[in-house]
């Protein structure tokens, strides 16, 4: 609002010819930050208002600090000194600090205060004095947002010091540094394999859950390659089921090295009482059992669901992969229950969890 | 006892009535068109059963050219297969034998596992392989998983490999062999029985 009020007073002593004409362009004009850089294009950057404000950024809590600049472009940079881990530093370039006061206290969840000070001639620093005792790259972040016409925002920098702790760093498993794993995520694409009474597909589990294993893993210095890690089929549409499955295998035959091929898919039955998970080999090496057993293990307790069971089988991908392999049957997506439980997030991460951790007690125990 | 000793006798006579008749190719072909209309027709019906089998159940091993099998069909939790006494025809044993999966368990606790619409559209043995061929809703209208697959699959191959002469078993969709029924078991190669299913 007070930025509003500066710029029509200025544009006020043109003369009574132009007023008309700038009161119908006013509108637009003053939204262009564009304009008014060229306007005054040797200027600074001055600070218009601040405002502190509690938001919620990607599912996350967040206090966030709104410094309105009078125009556009900025360079900023963002630093945190060891000195004081708790305050975050904006140096941003050709700014003066306007008419908003210099030493801010702020009564706000993460940040406690906000102080400018002049750097050199030309630059300010916004000192965001925050509740956390050390910051990490994950507990804030620093934005420009473009004016907004409508609500006649001018353009302003945003910081938003994220509450709490960062989100859970990425799981890790141990042992599994150097191996190389074949994830095979089950059906997709022209085939959504099982589906369940609320129209859930076994396709679009069975690929998250991988996802989830692969970053685990990763994380953990495992080389890991997905059969497909998108909602496609990997041989081609409507291709044959030796052609799908033996493409499937072919990924285990062109990655040099690869350890084990663990498939990942989830059960269906007709009736739909049926319930539980298992895991199945084909034994062809004195390793496929202890893959599938120990992958059943970590399921079991993770998963909390009924244990069917280690079962041998002769399924296409287990029995023609050189290397051990498993498929697991993580529960069944024709179960009203178990499909709730394989939809979810959190679910398909506890599991994923299980079977990183499965994978890790192979290698350890090999 | 009197019944059992009949049995016994009668499933005797069979045995050496198939040595002579075999499982003939052509008889069974007709035999199994034959079925597959009154499975059809018997779609809806809840005994599940075929009029022909039916009708030797209930004159029991007096009537000539029937005997007694193990029928498997899967427990309601897919986890084992359990057995139900059938009689079926001695003549096409194998056709007849299939009609009565498809017809679906009779005994609480057992699921059907076979698709509803399915049909047999023949089926003969040939080298100690029953050759099965089924209706394209078999792959269609699977339910799926790994459970579904290895129950529909061993209910199939433990029931036909009781049968004389029948030691493994091919499914064939409208006449050509499957590499598999939705993406799990490897089926290009025929199948034997499937012990660890049976309780």
């Amino acid at each position: 609002m007070l930025y509003s009020c500066m710029r029509e007073k200025k544009n006020w002593h043109y003369g009574r010819q132009l007023a008309c004409l700038l009161v119908m362009l006013w509108g637009m004009f003053i939204c262009l930050p564009g304009t008014q850089a060229d306007a005054r294009s040797r200027g600074m950057h001055e600070l218009t208002y601040f405002e502190t404000s509690e938001v919620k950024v990607d599912g996350r809590e967040a206090t966030r600090v709104e410094i309105g600049m009078d125009r556009g472009n900025l360079d900023y940079e963002v630093s945190v000194s060891d000195g004081e881990p708790n305050v975050l530093q904006i140096l941003m370039q050709k700014t003066r600090v306007g008419e908003v006061r210099q030493d801010i206290k702020v009564h706000s969840h993460e940040v406690k205060g906000v102080q400018f000070q002049q750097s050199g001639r030309r630059d300010l620093v916004a000192r965001v004095l925050t509740q956390h005792e050390k910051l990490t790259e994950g507990d804030y972040q620093v934005q420009v947002l473009p004016a907004e016409r409508k609500t006649r925002l001018p353009y302003r920098l945003a910081i938003d010091i994220f509450h709490g702790q960062v989100q859970p760093e990425q799981p890790q498993v141990a042992g599994v540094a150097g191996h190389t794993i074949v994830l095979d995520p089950g059906h997709g694409g022209s085939d959504s394999g099982a589906v369940g009474p609320d129209g859930i597909t076994e396709a679009s589990i069975t690929l998250p859950v991988a996802r989830d294993v692969r970053d685990i893993l990763q994380a953990s210095g495992a080389k890991v390659v997905m059969t497909r890690d998108a909602d496609v089929d990997v041989y081609g549409p409507n291709a044959s089921d030796h052609d799908e499955l033996q493409a499937r295998v072919d990924v285990g035959v062109n990655t040099p090295g690869t350890d084990i091929f663990v498939s990942i898919h989830c059960n269906a039955f007709s009736n739909p009482a049926a319930h539980g998970m298992e895991t199945y080999y084909y034994p062809k090496t004195d390793a496929d059992y202890r893959l599938a057993e120990l992958l059943n293990e970590e399921l079991a307790v993770a998963g909390g669901r009924f244990n069917r069971g280690v079962k041998e089988a002769r399924f296409y991908v287990m029995r023609h992969s050189a290397m051990p392999a498993s498929l697991v049957e993580l529960a069944f997506v024709t179960n009203p229950e178990e499909e709730d439980l394989l939809a979810s997030a959190d679910y398909q991460q506890k599991l994923a969890m299980a079977i990183a951790r499965g994978i890790a007690r192979f290698f350890g125990a090999a | 006892m009197m019944k059992k000793w009949q049995i016994m006798l009668l499933a005797a006579l069979t045995a050496m009535l198939l040595l002579v008749a075999g499982c003939d190719p052509q008889n069974e072909k007709s035999a199994a068109q034959d079925g597959a209309s009154s499975a059809a027709s018997q779609a809806t019906s809840s005994t599940g059963s075929t009029a022909s089998a039916d009708a030797s159940g209930k004159s029991g091993a007096k009537k000539q050219g029937s005997r007694t099998i193990t029928v498997y069909f899967p427990d309601d939790n897919g986890m084992k297969l359990l057995g139900e006494q059938r009689t079926i025809s001695a003549q096409t044993p194998c056709q007849s034998a299939v009609e009565e999966l498809l017809a679906g368990p009779q005994q609480k606790g057992e699921s059907a596992i076979f698709p509803r619409h399915v049909k047999l559209l023949s089926a003969e043995v040939k080298d100690g392989v029953a050759k099965v061929n089924f209706s394209r809703e078999l792959k269609q209208d699977f339910v799926g998983g790994s459970t579904g697959e290895e129950m529909l699959v061993g209910s199939l191959v433990n029931t036909l490999t009781q049968l004389d002469g029948v030691k493994k078993v091919q499914i064939l969709v409208e006449g050509k062999p499957i590499e598999s029924l939705s993406g799990h078991l490897d089926l290009s190669v025929p199948v034997g029985p499937m012990k660890n299913l049976l309780k």
